[in-house]
């Protein structure tokens, strides 16, 4: 570039593929060598360097101060009880690596990608470090699920909702039939962590879309993963759904944005100026370059996208309707017929395809629609009970959820005073809440909302803290980058595996599962004293399985259960009952269940008649139970 | 630039190479050899043969957008989305067949990058 001054731009510098982010603008002065010059543009390149030993340091100290905790001290307050002061650190040195890294003069994608992985590592791969089993009774559901796809090739739509929405066991099955690797307990085990990566690159596409410069939307990706308390990382169909989900919005807003080219009516016109008036300045640019085939080709792929959502999870695609229609009425989103195709995919699916389903949750999926108290019964105060300390991770939950809203909508006011992009990001955190008043979705809504709006809400909650330009932050934006980041993180430890006595199982467990599947003849009635056991995960419909107590806390005027409610489950031809320590630790953290304990009643009602122990070792025990006569 | 096209090349003949090997793996060999093959593959093989067709370069020369992590979010997410319809569709149909899936996805990849190799050679100046 020609100028006239001794100081010139070195515009071959601006903008850099390859490490995929904006470059700030470097004042060259000619007389410097070659090398100082490159030294002074790039910073010094030890610092590079160092960050990457400290991300290195994070990892190995964190890794080892999670292989010493031992599982068994892990109480109701949750795994940040019994974490040793150096994993805080190896946290700690993980922030700091990461916020050094956006301070750099120029943003090196490498030492970016390996922070976030360090992190993933560190703050979303305790469970398995520390247990090497799958996470949540739900997991081993899941694999049940596949393992019955995998044996049988068909479905029985019948069963439950799983087989109604199959896509995601249907791929998982896929697998293990292509590979004849049967076993993907594993799989299960290292999910969190491998969910985690894999949405990382969608992540930073929508953040990179979302926000006005390269540092905000890493550092918004890193908000994410310091946030995501919600779990639902494992290996679920939500996790997989959530994936497909970020990658449409991410390709509308890259490829899609704007207006639809037809002149519209006065309604359209309206949102318009509204969308203008909120976020003054240039609209979005539209990739010109790309040849027609290459947008009808991405239409196609946006498609395939929703369609593959639609199959494999109930709740997500009508996530994507809401983010969608106000990305259209935002001017954000080109393709009218996508929030309509949103719509309409999975309604038909309801319609079409879940027709068991549908015929017998009429009740569950209509009844409670614009009830909003019953939604917030649901969501908020049924979910707040069990002991104090499940009762403090309660409330951590609710108040990170709070925190991360009200952060975002300071980001978003922000945002709007200096100019900045904070609409569509704003938008995408506000829309998920469009379902609360829909249905309860069994008392996780508000935790699934939150899951949905959090990557756009983690933008906007850097936003206030980092500069419009590409120039990095200073020094006290980063120091209060790294404080917040501390905060949240904290938090995240504290809330994310506050439920781990009850959510983790052990080795002596899984064995007593085996041990049950081994003694109970098939089509047996298999009874867990609460609905919390590591079961399923093959003869998934090869058993009746009955809970006598729900994985929830008991609400005041519930029945107290007794030996009549257990006699009740059992069939005049016998059943089994299984009891675990996972169940007494969750219907004591949960307090749930009689007010003698669940452990007292068990022992009293296994010594009257009719009940035989079968098993019994140190994850727990198996009671083989007569039938009356008379029984159901 | 010609080193981003030896790239986009390497990338493709590695997808061609773990597509072609699907094939038969797919129906028999060593399970951790089918899993290391097949399991790579339906994470991302289809969509970066997508990926690799839509000419990227052209993508990022247009406007100046940061395309790779868009691009390899529809590369995973594009395949899962394939295999998770393909599988549905075979469920539903009482049709399953794996394998022939798993070979179906892999010669449609093979066809993506037929494609993007004919097309290269197309735009190759005449010695």
């Amino acid at each position: 570039m020609a100028v006239q001054s001794p100081w010139s731009v070195s515009a071959s510098r601006l903008h850099r593929s390859d490490v995929g982010t904006q470059l700030p603008l470097v004042v060259t002065d000619p007389k410097r060598p070659r090398a100082a010059q490159h030294r002074a543009d790039r910073g010094d390149p030890r610092v590079p360097g160092a960050l990457a030993v400290m991300a290195a340091t994070a990892l190995i100290l964190g890794v080892w101060a999670l292989k010493t905790v031992n599982a068994q001290d892990i109480g109701g307050g949750g795994l940040i009880q019994v974490l040793p002061a150096s994993y805080f650190f190896a946290l700690g040195l993980s922030l700091a690596g990461f916020v050094g890294s956006l301070g750099l003069k120029v943003l090196r994608l490498w030492l970016l990608v390996v922070q976030l992985l360090v992190l993933i590592v560190i703050l979303h791969g305790a469970d398995p470090i520390i247990h090497g089993l799958p996470r949540l009774e739900a997991s081993y559901r899941h694999l049940g699920i596949t393992d019955y796809i995998t044996q049988s090739g068909g479905l029985d739509r019948k069963l439950d909702a799983y087989f109604n929405w199959p896509g995601f066991f249907g791929l998982l099955a896929m697998l293990s039939n292509a590979t004849g690797v049967h076993d993907l307990a594993w799989v299960a085990t290292w999910a969190p962590v491998g969910v985690n990566v894999l949405l990382m690159p969608a992540l930073l596409a929508l953040a990179l879309r979302l926000t006005s410069s390269p540092r905000q939307a890493w550092a918004g990706v890193w908000m994410f993963y310091l946030a995501s308390w919600v779990g639902q990382d494992y290996l679920s169909p939500q996790a997989c759904a959530l994936l497909l989900l970020l990658t449409l919005v991410a390709c509308v807003l890259t490829v899609f944005p704007g207006w639809p080219r037809k002149p519209a009516g006065k309604l359209a016109s309206r949102f318009r100026n509204l969308a203008r008036r909120l976020e003054p300045g240039k609209s979005a640019p539209i990739p010109a370059e790309l040849p027609r085939s290459a947008f009808i080709i991405l239409a196609a792929v946006c498609v395939v996208l929703l369609a593959g959502m639609t199959v494999a999870h109930q709740l997500t695609p009508f996530a994507a309707i809401p983010i969608l229609a106000l990305l259209a009425l935002s001017g954000r989103c080109r393709l009218r017929f996508l929030p309509v195709l949103a719509l309409l995919l999975p309604v038909c699916w309801l319609v079409l395809a879940a027709t068991p389903f549908l015929i017998g949750h009429l009740h569950t999926l209509f009844g409670s629609i614009g009830n909003i108290n019953a939604a917030a019964s649901a969501s908020l105060l049924n979910r707040v009970g069990g002991n104090p300390a499940h009762q403090f991770i309660v409330y951590s939950r609710l108040a990170e959820g709070a925190v991360v809203w009200v952060l975002a909508g300071l980001g978003s006011l922000r945002g709007r005073r200096l100019r900045r992009p904070w609409l569509a990001a704003a938008l995408g955190t506000v829309a998920p809440f469009v379902m609360f008043p829909l249905q309860s979705y069994g008392g996780e809504l508000l935790l699934r909302i939150y899951l949905f709006s959090l990557p756009f809400a983690a933008s906007l909650v850097v936003l206030p803290l980092l500069p419009r330009g590409p120039s990095p932050p200073g020094l006290r934006q980063l120091a209060a980058l790294l404080l917040l980041g501390s905060v949240i993180a904290t938090g995240t430890v504290a809330t994310r595996y506050g439920n781990d006595a009850i959510e983790n199982f052990t080795p002596d467990e899984i064995a007593l599962v085996n041990r049950l599947y081994a003694a109970a003849p098939q089509g047996s009635v298999l009874i867990e004293a609460v609905h919390d056991t590591a079961w399923r995960y093959e003869h998934y419909a090869g058993y009746r399985y009955e809970t006598l107590l729900q994985a929830e806390p008991a609400r005041p005027g519930d029945p107290q259960p007794g030996c009549a409610s257990i006699t009740q489950l059992v069939p005049s031809t016998g059943a089994y009952l299984i009891v675990t320590a996972s169940q007494v630790a969750a219907a004591d953290v949960l307090n749930t269940g009689p007010s003698e304990g669940l452990q007292h009643l068990i022992d009293r009602c296994a010594l009257q008649g009719g009940w035989s122990m079968e098993y019994r070792n140190a994850g727990g025990v198996i009671y083989h139970l007569q039938g009356a006569p008379n029984g159901i | 630039m010609a080193s981003k096209h030896r790239s986009a090349a390497a990338i493709g003949v590695v997808v061609a190479v773990v597509a072609l090997a699907s094939i038969p793996l797919s129906f028999t060999g060593p399970e951790e050899l089918r899993l290391v093959v097949i399991g790579p593959f339906l994470l991302a093989g289809p969509g970066t043969a997508l990926i690799l067709f839509l000419k990227p370069p052209r993508v990022r020369k247009g406007t100046g957008f940061e395309v790779l992590p868009l691009a390899v979010a529809i590369a995973v997410s594009f395949s899962l989305a394939s295999a998770i319809l393909l599988s549905t569709a075979m469920l539903y149909a009482g049709f399953w067949h794996p394998s022939a899936a798993v070979s179906l996805l892999a010669v449609l990849t093979l066809g993506l990058l037929a494609a993007v190799d004919r097309r290269s050679r197309r735009k190759e100046p005449a010695p």
